[in-house]
């Protein structure tokens, strides 16, 4: 048994030895590129924005990004993803808790109170004068460059779509959880 | 890229939400976001 544990790490470790040596560093180079404009907010969210509740929601975004790129240089796709998916959570968690220190307090003594994607954007929304409007406005350049490009065979609203309140293909109730 | 779409997800309903304070973001941020305008008309209607 534990001979045959020991294969299958000794296999998992080679996988990932030559995923990293074999096209580590260009994944690498790629994601942080991928992931620049992202750092730029956290950056400036930082430095600027904090009100002193939840403040390591935004740390742990910038840990999130470090470790999908992390998991991708090791070939560990599905780990990738779920970072990719705790990005999105993070940001959108900081945005209500930030202003919220008694439901933050409230979550971190009980846990209870967790906010789910839905609701955060639905406060979102109601919170921030012109927000919709100017989402929508950014989500048409999208479609509108995309079909510019021609680039992709995939719709741009199809890709929205992924990081919306319901990504069919994350949440592990689609076939896409086989590996 | 999914890591791109993610970034640009977060990007976008950060834009959405902080489009006023333009002036104290950073060049680049300011830079890239211009360059997704296809027309003047929805420039100004995402600043308005």
């Amino acid at each position: 048994m534990t001979s045959a544990l020991d294969a299958q790490l000794a296999e998992l470790l080679k996988r990932c030895s030559e995923n990293c040596a074999g096209r580590g560093s260009k994944v690498v180079s790629m994601s942080e590129d991928a992931a620049r404009l992202e750092l730029l907010w956290l950056q400036y969210l930082t430095t600027s924005q904090l009100t002193g509740t939840a403040n390591c929601l935004l740390e742990g975004t910038r840990s999130a990004i470090r470790e999908g790129v992390s998991c991708v240089a090791l070939g560990l796709v599905r780990p990738a993803l779920n970072s990719l998916r705790l990005q999105i959570d993070l940001v959108l968690g900081w945005l209500y808790f930030k202003d919220h220190a008694v439901e933050w307090g409230r979550v971190q003594c009980t846990g209870d109170g967790f906010k789910m994607k839905t609701e955060l954007l639905k406060y979102i929304s109601d919170s921030y004068d012109r927000f919709g409007a100017r989402f929508g406005i950014l989500r048409e350049c999208k479609i509108l460059t995309a079909c510019c490009q021609r680039t992709s065979t995939v719709k741009a609203s199809t890709c929205f779509r992924k990081f919306k309140c319901h990504p069919t293909s994350w949440h592990q109730q689609s076939r896409k959880t086989r590996p | 890229m999914l890591q791109r779409e993610c970034s640009e997800f977060l990007t976008d309903v950060l834009w959405s939400i902080y489009a006023e304070r333009w002036s104290s973001l950073p060049s680049d941020l300011v830079g890239t976001l211009d360059k997704r305008f296809v027309s003047v008309a929805q420039r100004a209607a995402f600043y308005a």
